[in-house]
């Protein structure tokens, strides 16, 4: 197990990449971006019945925002082979894709035993910034990175859980993303090109 | 505690059309059951007239005092918004009032960034509330 734990020196590594990465992408401006997405979320307020169903369109805004984006990510963000663990890819997703599209580096901490669970915790989250939620309501405003997350990790194989645990909106200290290892998909052809 | 007073030290916003969007007593020991408690919202209102004329007469957004009443003076300031603050005070301290209002139109417009707050609607921000009862205790 010692020699799979990630060595401070590739996250080092990895960190490294993530800022010379972000150097390059092309930047809009915080507010903008902010208040785009605000409107975003509270148009979806307005529109859907109730709370469950806006986390679950936002949930699912993500997942298409993810099978796009890991295209990008990997023709710009210079991973050059596969990721050979889970551990790894986590890692690769807090410490470039996280600054690469967010501008901020998330840390990948609370590992389990079998290396299937883990979040990953960034302090500072762009898109919360000058918000406060309507109390009382069980509302994930950043559940689109979370379906950002999983569109992207099933583009590349893999089947996985991402969940919000801690949200600096609702009162907790820090952010906290939560992704559990589900199952390695297989590449098959979809039903209509196979032969019968 | 200290004896209830009933010098009145209040604060409120003012929307557009003259809506009340918050107010706050910032005077803690105010009595608030005292038979004059409700004089402040008196002069407050009857401040709005005047502030309405003085707009147009300035291009300041701090119009400084704008109306007395006995040993009240009616500070206000209105935002690029026209929303109107409004502070009745018995200070004379023109600049600390300018730095109240400053630091509370810089919460203003946090609050405004909010997206889930419609503009002109009431200000029910725990956070706003916070930061203005914070400069008050800082400037007045």
């Amino acid at each position: 197990m010692a020699q799979q734990t990630p060595t401070s020196n590739s996250v080092k590594a990895l960190r490294a990449r993530g800022d010379q990465v972000w150097a390059r992408m092309p930047k809009c401006n915080a507010e903008f971006f902010r208040l785009t997405y605000g409107a975003l979320v509270v148009q979806l307020v307005e529109d859907c019945d109730d709370i469950k169903e806006v986390n679950d369109k936002l949930l699912s805004m993500g997942v298409s925002i993810g099978t796009r984006i890991i295209d990008e990510f990997l023709a710009k963000s210079n991973q050059r082979e596969p990721c050979k663990s889970f551990e790894e890819t986590c890692e690769v997703v807090g410490r470039v894709a996280f600054k690469m599209f967010l501008g901020v580096e998330a840390d990948v901490r609370n590992w389990n035993e079998d290396k299937s669970r883990c979040s990953l915790v960034f302090p500072e989250n762009p898109l919360n910034e000058n918000v406060e939620l309507p109390p009382g309501k069980n509302f994930l405003y950043s559940n689109i990175i979370c379906g950002a997350i999983r569109g992207a990790l099933e583009q590349i194989l893999y089947k996985v859980d991402v969940y919000c645990i801690k949200d600096t909106l609702r009162g907790d200290d820090t952010n906290e993303i939560g992704i559990t290892f589900v199952s390695r998909l297989q590449a098959e052809m979809d039903d209509q090109y196979k032969e019968s | 505690m200290a004896a209830k007073d009933t010098t009145s030290k209040m604060f409120v916003v003012c929307g557009r059309d003259a809506d009340l969007l918050y107010e706050a007593e910032l005077n803690a020991n105010f009595d608030a059951e005292s038979p004059t408690a409700h004089l402040s919202h008196f002069v407050l209102h009857a401040a709005l007239d005047n502030v309405d004329h003085l707009i147009a007469t300035t291009p300041d957004v701090y119009l400084r005092v704008v109306d007395n009443f006995n040993e009240k003076r009616v500070y206000a300031f209105c935002t690029g918004g026209h929303a109107k603050f409004l502070l009745l005070h018995e200070g004379r301290n023109e600049d600390a009032v300018r730095n109240f209002f400053n630091d509370v139109y810089d919460k203003y417009v946090q609050a405004l960034l909010n997206p889930f707050y419609v503009p002109d609607s009431e200000l029910t921000s725990p956070a706003f509330d916070r930061s203005v009862r914070a400069a008050a205790k800082r400037y007045l």
